[in-house]
């Protein structure tokens, strides 16, 4: 009879290697998907899968009227992702098309350092989808911020896809802002997230995240606002 | 019999091969080692554009010149001077004149010879050899002579220097052939005569160019036809001669040839010096608005401004590029790069970028860039972003990004120290903002580039339903002193949906209809 112990052993090394790659689905996973970012807000990281925002990956983001909290969400992780002196000190945070002026007295107040601060305003949808592609692929960005305006258009599936691998290329996390009537098509996206108002409550909905069940967060509960 | 060869003059590099006293042999260090770089296609290369043309031949090496279109250079005499690869394969040929040439080869087209054009490319090569040995001397037409000992450290010996020249020098858009030898003569000898050979042992020289025949040394033409009526066919024939009988038939000029040649007497060259711009010029094959083909002739010019700028150690942070066009002014685009730089690849696609952007008013007929070294090239490496490759790389972005969407598209803020919302920030050159101390009091994420004025039917103002009024308020009085003063009672607002808002209430303007006073949107609490 031949021992199975070594033998098992190396296969379930091997099987565990394969299910540690990121790129695998695996249906009804609730632990650590993928690298995560922590948002910095303790009850987004419980809500979020793996406990943060994804790493080196796109996430989509539909906010249906600006000033629901859609940048506090972020100020935390902007703000140290501006702030760490790791071993390269250098990094943009680039906001790409943003609907608005980021203001930097707030952004500062916030504690984002804005030496980081790259502010792109490009034309169109095309050239901010552009811009968001040479930001990820450059691998100078601590993390990429883009809107686009339009729900169909520009950001097909095809598109987003590439913004996708150029995340994971640049090891970039990438959270674009969308339209809500951008969430009706399929996308290549880690991690989808809409916030909605209802009924005057700002609400966070997690619309998909690979392999989990849809969630939500009133924004109210986050603390700080 | 006293024969040429036989002379005996003190050989210079001294005795190579004998060995020294500790049984090293040796190595005649201090002795100069030219390479000459010969450029044989000079002529049609300056009237053809981008040389190695567009996409086309990209056979890259020997005869690699122009467009593959059939062309010839013609002198004022009407003889061809130069023909292009598709032309001298239906035989046309140096020499002809353009009659015959033409019937040879009826889709023959004849550019004029331009002489002026050739001078400035060589010096522009000279310039751009500097990059490889600080001692470059011009031997027109067409060559260039480099004193090579110095730099075989530098670049990890000779066949290597020689590597990297032809493989800098393909980027230029030249063809070239090079030879080195200890005296420059025999070095443009061999280069002329297309060995590309590498002679580094004085004594080697004579069996060397002994091989050569006359023509080579470009002697006068009633020279060569005397050697030839000689029975002459080599230079070794011409060594074997008596040095004064040799004199006397031919002169001293070739004879004082032959002794510079072989080392046996000094050969002064005189060390080019580069102007303290760069600028080229290209002549296109055609004209054109092909992007492609632009890049393509721009891509040689880049490379020869990266030979300029490495010879001096110098980085630029601004390029001009002029298009010239047939029956209107010349159009003009600059390039800015954020920090300095000096690599042609990044110039290249810098240009890439921008040229999708700029409109080209007609097609050119020729491309010329201008560049002034700027700042010493360490100083280039440490960009406003500190140390380590990412800094470059963060500047890299932001010129790609500039390139494209043009410059006041890609910014950084800065906090300025005022109290006026809209005058507490500013854009910046990215990176140039910092920490800086940021106010107490509440302040949105986000700020409409302008105040936006809200209806208020009933007394309340409204934006997306009837604002509700959170807290506040706010009072910023300031700036009476410059004229542009404002007066304001800025409150935290709640849209029905939900939403966040900062509005304020004008208290300069006057009282409306309504009896309030008028209501402003100015920023939104993201």
């Amino acid at each position: 009879m031949t021992d199975p112990g070594p033998i098992s052993e190396r296969m379930s090394e091997r099987l565990h290697e394969l299910l540690d790659d990121p790129r695998l689905w695996r249906a009804g996973r609730r632990g650590r998907h993928w690298p995560t970012l922590s948002s910095g807000h303790p009850r987004l990281d419980a809500l979020l899968p793996g406990g943060g925002w994804p790493a080196g990956m796109l996430t989509e983001f539909a906010v249906e009227r600006w000033g629901s909290g859609e940048l506090a969400l972020l100020m935390p992780l902007l703000a140290r992702l501006s702030g760490e002196r790791s071993a390269d000190t250098s990094g943009w945070i680039a906001w790409i098309a943003p609907p608005f002026l980021p203001y930097a007295p707030a952004l500062a107040a916030a504690g984002v350092n804005l030496a980081r601060m790259l502010l792109v305003r490009p034309r169109d949808d095309a050239e901010a989808l552009w811009a968001a592609e040479q930001a990820l692929l450059s691998g100078c960005c601590r993390a990429v911020l883009c809107w686009v305006g339009h729900a169909d258009g520009h950001a097909d599936g095809r598109r987003l896809r590439r913004l996708q691998l150029a995340a994971e290329s640049g090891r970039t996390p990438l959270i674009l802002f969308r339209p809500a009537a951008a969430l009706a098509a399929p996308s290549p996206a880690a991690l989808r997230l809409s916030l909605d108002c209802n009924a005057g409550e700002p609400c966070l909905r997690l619309v998909k995240h690979r392999g989990g069940a849809p969630r939500s967060l009133p924004i109210a509960d986050l603390g700080g606002r | 019999m006293n024969r040429l060869a036989a002379h005996s003059c003190p050989e210079p590099a001294g005795p190579a091969a004998t060995p020294a006293p500790g049984g090293v042999p040796r190595r005649p260090t201090a002795a100069p080692l030219w390479l000459c770089l010969g450029l044989p296609r000079l002529p049609l290369e300056v009237r053809s554009g981008g040389a190695h043309g567009g996409e086309d031949g990209e056979d890259g090496d020997e005869s690699g010149d122009e467009s593959g279109l059939a062309r010839v250079i013609v002198d004022r005499s009407g003889r061809v001077v130069q023909a292009s690869a598709r032309a001298a394969e239906s035989g046309v040929a140096a020499g002809l004149p353009l009659n015959a040439a033409l019937a040879l080869c009826p889709g023959l087209a004849a550019l004029e010879r331009d002489e002026a054009a050739e001078q400035a490319a060589l010096e522009r090569l000279a310039a751009w050899a500097g990059a490889f040995t600080s001692v470059v001397s011009l031997e027109p037409p067409a060559a260039l002579l480099l004193e090579v000992r110095g730099s075989l450290r530098l670049f990890g010996g000779l066949e290597a220097l020689r590597a990297r020249l032809r493989t800098a020098l393909r980027a230029t858009g030249h063809t070239g052939r090079d030879a080195v030898a200890p005296t420059p003569l025999a070095a443009l000898w061999l280069a002329r005569a297309g060995q590309a050979v590498a002679v580094t042992d004085p004594a080697a020289l004579a069996g060397r160019i002994g091989g050569l025949r006359p023509a080579v040394t470009g002697w006068p033409a009633s020279t060569l036809a005397a050697l030839r009526g000689l029975g002459i066919e080599s230079l070794a024939d011409c060594l074997r001669l008596p040095r004064d009988g040799f004199a006397r038939r031919l002169g001293r000029g070739p004879l004082a040839d032959l002794d510079r040649a072989l080392g046996r007497i000094p050969d002064p060259r005189v060390a080019f010096r580069a102007p303290p711009r760069y600028r080229g010029t290209l002549e296109l094959a055609a004209e054109t608005t092909d992007t492609g083909r632009l890049a393509h002739a721009l891509d040689s010019l880049f490379s020869e401004l990266e030979g300029f700028l490495r010879a001096r150690q110098r980085a630029v942070s601004r390029l001009v590029i002029r298009f010239a066009h047939l029956r209107r002014p010349a159009s003009e685009l600059t390039l800015g790069l954020v920090s300095p730089g000096l690599e042609a690849a990044h110039f290249n696609a810098l240009f890439a970028e921008r040229l999708e952007r700029f409109a080209l008013p007609a097609p050119a007929i020729s491309v010329a860039l201008e560049a002034e070294p700027g700042e010493p090239f360490d100083a280039a490496t440490a960009g406003l972003f500190g140390d380590g490759p990412g800094a470059t790389a963060g500047m890299r972005l932001v010129e790609r990004l500039r390139a494209r969407l043009g410059r006041e598209a890609v910014h950084g803020v800065c906090l300025l120290d005022e109290h006026r919302p809209e005058q507490a920030w500013r854009v910046a050159e990215p990176g140039a903002g910092g920490y800086r101390v940021a106010p107490d009091s509440i302040r949105p994420g986000w700020l409409l580039e302008s105040p936006r004025p809200l209806p208020c039917p009933d007394g309340r103002p409204r934006f997306d339903g009837a604002l509700c009024l959170e807290s506040g308020p706010e009072r910023l009085e300031t700036g009476w002193w410059d004229g542009g003063g404002i007066a304001r009672d800025y409150w935290v607002a709640r849209t029905p949906a939900g939403a966040r808002v900062w509005i304020f209430r004008d208290l300069a303007a006057q009282a409306g209809a309504d009896g309030e006073g008028r209501w402003y949107l100015h920023g939104i609490f993201g």
